[in-house]
């Protein structure tokens, strides 16, 4: 801790010469050196009053603190911090690593992993997205005009620093904020008659209550695919295609029609249960079928925005959420877990 | 959104296909549909009756014994001579001649149908059995009235079945209204019954009200005088409002009190209902002011309905009770005395609707979506009238909608009549534009087949007009389609009314050119294989975490980015290092039973310390880290010699020479301005901070004691953050040494060196030496095995075990003899260690 009023700053030094001679820290705060400088506050002059008061306040709650680290700040034995080990430890007793049966990786990351080997091997691209964004990218860049009702569709954290042009930075609710960074980034490879195809995984968050179903913080993967004569039908093939490699076998599509400013047109990609082959179980809720992302045929003014010519190139794009594929998968009943830091959880993702 | 079949069924022009096709065929071109609710089954029990004779019962205030007709429907039941049905009920209504509602023994009440089903039996209330109850509106879960049974006055007979005469064999489909976000029209039935015709392939025809604008009579009076100030015509384009007088305001026409209660709309009165049910229809909101309290307020003989924005600290309260004091910014309805409501969000309490009532005003108009959001928002209102206004109403249907309106309280309010009506209309209302596409437009974006006979029939089944000029099409939508400006637009219409199912899937072709992997990824998961594999487990917390978290590993909130609108101050800032979430997991894991861990996340952290990320726009750059804890509980560490420090420093120093990155610990003081901010959270003297190439990239050690107390850590806790962009791909390409076929010559080293020579500096004066006095086909390895201290004012002596090789011959033991004498005297004359 650091004070910019040098009598207070000098005073706190001392006091924590004191603290370190006391056997009860409790008396740190009845210290004399505190009780001086109150006095002085007294006789300050009116427009010095409030900082210095400000700082010794501060101080005070310091020493509260202090006070209540119980026993004492023991003072260890300085270490030697380059050294492999202590002095006098015998060596079947010096650091070890622990054993590999007790290690396990996060599943969300292992699952991401896995869907990303396949997008690789499919010619995509990975990125990743932004975890502190701003509002162009959220909204603006993907057809929300400002103050648009469609923006309240995606409950979304506002920051209390603004950007240049005077906006909120948000928390994004979704990676399509990459989009507009990544198409600009690849329009050029279009000139030389390359797609682009591009997965961007990330998280994102949305300002939800939370239950066993809803995360304010989640994962998502955004694909985004641009070029000439890109069409609605290689848009479901791509999905089909990833997601029977995924699950490795062969599953039953439909769409549902959805609205998203920034896709035209939109929909949701529901497939048959691959758990219980849309005979209906638990993980589909009994309905034989999953409703897995939603997708659509990116804007042309989306595609504007990136500087593509819409009347040449069109493409699509889809977000999916990480949490969906792994919940079902290993059967997951609550969300919450992937975040709670509980090794009896973690533990089994060996 | 409740959508009633039978009512959609009126509006189309066809019979409505089977429930379990139209649910199927609504979720997949329409909207997700999220459940059916059969209504019937609720209220196939309920008989109309007519009470024949109704007696006191004399030990009773309050009960009446009655007979009842009930057409002799019903089966297997008492009844007297006459045939008739002994009910007990203790309604102050109920009296011989009315028509009534009767739940008969064995049937289900329907308010309780949804909740604890309750089963009606025959049963002695006083010496009298009740065969069943004569059922009020709130019994039979139409309305909130329990004053009494219900009152039937409509054409009907004893016997009837209740839910035949009623409209209440009907299903409602719940769906979920997101997909129309862009579709004011779908918040209207009438908009929902055309697109599903166009789905279904019929061709959709408006009722003839809402194509054709009727006349408004006015029954010429003096009684009235309206007239509109409009003084925002840009965010109010068309501002309608007409007198009616001569209203009784009293309880619906049951048919429209059952139409409200299936969509979820609670029943007011019949001027409020009608007005509700006019936007079920039509999405179009409709409000209705009190006349006469309008005049009283503003103590004058004329209604002038200003249209303005708000002044800053005028109050209002609203229906719903809740009093706001505005800003400056909202649109408000307002008379010379003050406001009577928020305009297109909601009306004032003080003017509205009651039983008092005689003579009202009805508003329609048209608001700006964008400012009713911002009113909806700032104040946390949320109405129908919001939910509506905000997807953007067309103005080109307020005329229709307002006459459609009058023309039903002038049916349903016998004797009332319109007196004035006032009109404002912007000139400046644009109407939809044609659009040109061709045939290759649509089946190029779409991937489908469609020909133009299917797309002209698809799109006039509903309602746009289309222009066929050889391979192209001139399409106009119709006015109340206030989404259509691009050909996309109208090829996402022909698609989903096609069905997108109906496309053919066809796979990508691409070229052969490997893509490369994601490089941070990559990085990522060889630490993490690494980690897992030396028994750590990864977590992941939340990029989010309180203000008390940030104090207690003392650092200053200041610097963290904070979320306004964070929901509970747990995840108010973004955090601006890994470790501190990483603490707070431990003390649950203990005590779960945990006693002997490492946990470690890889994520990245924000902090207003760090530049503004010119790579990405100027956003808040981020820092990417990996951070480790090692955990051994008090229970444990009873039995262990040394440091924690040691145990975290293991897997950092593992890491390390996985990533073959030379690294030096020095002084926790030395850590540059970022790693700085936080040192206090260490243990002094137990701390390092941790520099590759001479540049700081984390802080390793135990915590101080505070830290621990915060986070109830077991007293052998220790860790690591670093930064992980120091790490590279290709950093252990040159790991490989080559392999000597002689064999190694092993010597056990012990110095004797003051207690302040690091041991970092023995090793590295070491290795220089050795490096200088080694041959060219030579090499080494050291490996530390014991360090020995009888405390800080003795000299410690260090003991390393020394490998030397030859690859080219047999080592002979003179030469390492000769070496050994090298470096006794060399590093005894450089840092005066003694071997021993």
């Amino acid at each position: 801790m650091q004070f910019n009023n040098l009598r207070v700053q000098e005073s706190y030094l001392k006091l924590k010469e004191e603290y370190k001679s006391l056997s009860n820290k409790q008396d740190i705060i009845r210290s004399s050196i505190l009780k001086q400088l109150y006095e002085e506050l007294k006789n300050l002059p009116n427009d010095q009053k409030a900082d210095f008061g400000f700082q010794v306040n501060t101080l005070k709650k310091e020493l509260i603190r202090m006070s209540q680290v119980s026993e004492a700040e023991i003072q260890k034995d300085p270490i030697d911090i380059s050294a492999p080990f202590d002095d006098n430890v015998p060596s079947d007793l010096q650091p070890k690593f622990l054993t590999s049966e007790v290690g396990s990786h996060h599943p969300l990351m292992t699952e991401l992993n896995c869907v990303l080997d396949i997008f690789y091997r499919m010619g995509f691209e990975a990125l990743e997205s932004l975890e502190l964004d701003d509002d162009y990218h959220m909204f603006g860049s993907l057809n929300f005009p400002d103050g648009h009702p469609a923006r309240d569709d995606f409950d979304t954290f506002l920051i209390n620093e603004k950007d240049k042009n005077g906006n909120f930075f948000i928390a994004p609710a979704h990676t399509s904020s990459m989009q507009n960074r990544v198409l600009r980034l690849k329009a050029n490879s279009l000139l030389d008659n390359q797609s682009i195809a591009a997965v961007i995984a990330g998280r994102v968050f949305r300002n939800e209550d939370l239950d066993a179903r809803h995360e304010h913080t989640f994962y998502q993967l955004e694909g985004v695919y641009v070029g000439q004569g890109v069409t609605v039908g290689n848009l479901l093939a791509t999905l089909k295609t990833f997601l029977e490699s995924y699950y490795d076998k062969k599953l039953e599509f439909k769409t549902q029609p959805s609205y998203f400013p920034f896709t035209e047109p939109s929909f949701e990609f529901v497939l048959s249960c691959p758990f219980c082959d849309g005979k209906g179980c638990t993980v589909c809720s009994r309905s034989g079928w999953i409703e897995l992302l939603g997708c659509g045929m990116i804007h042309p003014n989306v595609l504007s925005m990136a500087g593509i010519d819409a009347n040449i190139y069109s493409g699509f794009a889809w977000g999916m959420g990480i949490e969906r594929l792994v919940m079902m998968k290993y059967n997951i009943d609550d969300i919450r877990y992937f975040e709670s830091g509980k090794l009896n959880f973690l533990g089994q993702f060996k | 959104m409740k959508l009633s079949i039978n009512l959609l069924a009126k509006l189309v022009n066809f019979e409505l296909p089977p429930i379990s096709e139209l649910t199927s065929v609504i979720g997949s071109k329409l909207a997700e549909v999220e459940e059916v609710i059969d209504l019937s089954e609720k209220y196939k029990d309920i008989i109309i009756v007519k009470v024949v004779t109704c007696q006191k019962i004399e030990k009773s205030d309050h009960l009446n014994l009655c007979f009842i007709d009930d057409g002799m429907v019903v089966k297997d039941i008492k009844r007297n001579n006459d045939g008739f049905i002994q009910v007990v009920c203790g309604a102050a209504n109920v009296k011989a001649g009315l028509i009534t509602a009767w739940i008969p023994p064995g049937s289900i009440i329907p308010n309780t149908f949804n909740k604890e089903p309750y089963k009606l039996l025959s049963k002695e209330i006083l010496g009298n059995i009740s065969n069943g109850m004569l059922a009020s509106s709130k019994e039979l879960d139409i309305s909130s009235d329990h004053t009494g049974i219900i009152e039937l006055t409509d054409q009907v007979t004893p016997g009837d079945k209740f839910a035949d005469k009623y409209n209440l064999n009907d299903r409602i489909i719940v769906i979920e209204n997101k997909m129309f976000t862009h579709r004011p029209d779908c918040f209207g039935l009438l908009g929902i019954a055309r697109e599903l015709s166009g789905i279904l392939g019929h061709t959709f025809i408006s009722p003839s009200w809402y194509k054709q604008l009727d006349e408004i009579l006015e029954q010429q009076s003096n009684k009235s005088n309206l007239s509109i100030d409009n003084q925002i015509e840009d965010l109010v384009p068309v501002f309608r409002a007409v007198v009616i007088d001569n209203i009784v305001v009293k309880v619906s026409p049951l048919w429209l009190q059952i139409e409200l209660m299936k969509t979820g709309i609670k029943s007011i009165s019949n001027v409020v209902d009608i007005t509700n049910y006019i936007m079920l229809l039509t999405g179009q909101p409709v409000h209705a002011y009190d006349y006469n309290k309008l005049i009283n307020q503003s103590s004058s003989t004329e209604v002038k309905l200003i249209v303005r924005k708000s002044y800053q600290d005028e109050e209002i309260k609203l229906l719903n009770g809740q009093n706001l004091k505005l800003d400056d910014d909202t649109i408000v309805i307002a008379t010379q005395a003050g406001i009577i409501g928020l305009g297109g969000v909601m009306g004032g309490l003080l003017s509205s609707i009651d039983e008092s009532t005689t003579k009202i005003v009805l508003e329609i108009a048209t608001f700006d979506m964008y400012s009713i959001r911002r009113t909806s928002m700032k104040y946390g209102i949320f109405s129908d009238a919001v939910t509506r206004y905000t997807k953007g109403q067309s103005p080109f249907q307020v005329n229709i909608i307002l006459s459609y309106t009058l023309k039903m309280i002038l049916d349903t309010i016998s004797g009332c009549y319109v007196v004035q009506s006032g009109t404002y209309q912007s000139n400046k209302l644009i109407k939809n534009q044609v659009i040109n596409l061709s045939i290759d437009d649509i089946n190029g974006l779409l991937g489908s087949k469609l020909s133009i006979t299917n797309v002209v029939s698809i799109l006039t089944s509903v309602e746009f007009e289309v222009d066929v000029q050889e391979k192209s099409l001139e399409v106009l939508a119709p006015d109340w389609r206030t989404d259509i400006h691009l050909k996309e637009d109208i090829i996402e219409e022909i698609g989903r009314l096609y069905g997108y199912d109906l496309i053919e899937k066809k796979e990508l072709l691409r070229t052969i050119t490997p893509v490369s992997k994601y490089l941070n990824f990559e990085i990522n998961n060889k630490i993490r294989s690494f980690m897992s594999a030396r028994g750590a487990n990864e977590l992941l917390n939340y990029s989010f975490v309180s203000e008390k978290l940030i104090n207690n590993f003392s650092q200053d909130v200041e610097e963290a980015y904070m979320v306004v609108n964070a929901r509970s101050p747990e995840f108010k800032y973004y955090r601006m290092n890994l470790t501190a979430s990483l603490l707070d997991k431990v003390h649950s894991n203990v005590k779960t039973g945990y006693d002997q861990f490492t946990i470690y996340e890889i994520g990245r952290v924000h902090s207003k310390r760090f530049e503004l990320n010119s790579n990405f726009d100027d956003v808040p750059d981020f820092s990417r880290r990996l951070a480790m804890i090692y955990v051994l509980s008090d229970k444990l560490s009873k039995n262990i010699v040394g440091s924690s420090y040691f145990w975290a420093k293991k897997y950092l120093d593992g890491l390390f020479n996985l990533f073959n990155l030379m690294v030096s610990y020095q002084d926790i003081n030395e850590a540059d301005a970022i790693y700085k901010t936080n040192i206090e959270a260490y243990q002094p003297g137990r701390a390092a901070s941790i520099f590759v190439n001479d540049k700081c990239c984390g802080l390793i050690g135990e915590y101080n004691q505070a830290v621990k107390h915060f986070f109830k850590l077991p007293e052998f806790t220790a860790g690591f953050e670093i930064d992980t962009t120091i790490f590279t791909k290709n950093s252990n390409i040159n790991c490989y040494k080559a392999i000597s076929r002689y064999p190694s010559v092993y010597r056990d080293l012990c110095f004797e060196v003051a207690s302040n020579v690091s041991f970092d500096k023995l090793l590295t004066t070491l290795r220089t030496i050795l490096q200088e006095n080694i041959n060219q086909t030579m090499n080494y390895e050291i490996l530390p095995i014991d360090i020995f201290s009888k405390g800080l004012n003795h000299n410690k002596r260090v003991t390393v075990r020394l490998k030397v090789y030859d690859y080219k011959q047999t080592l002979n033991d003179n030469v390492v003899n000769v070496l050994v004498q090298k470096i006794s005297a060399m590093i005894f004359e450089q840092i005066k260690a003694k071997l021993v």
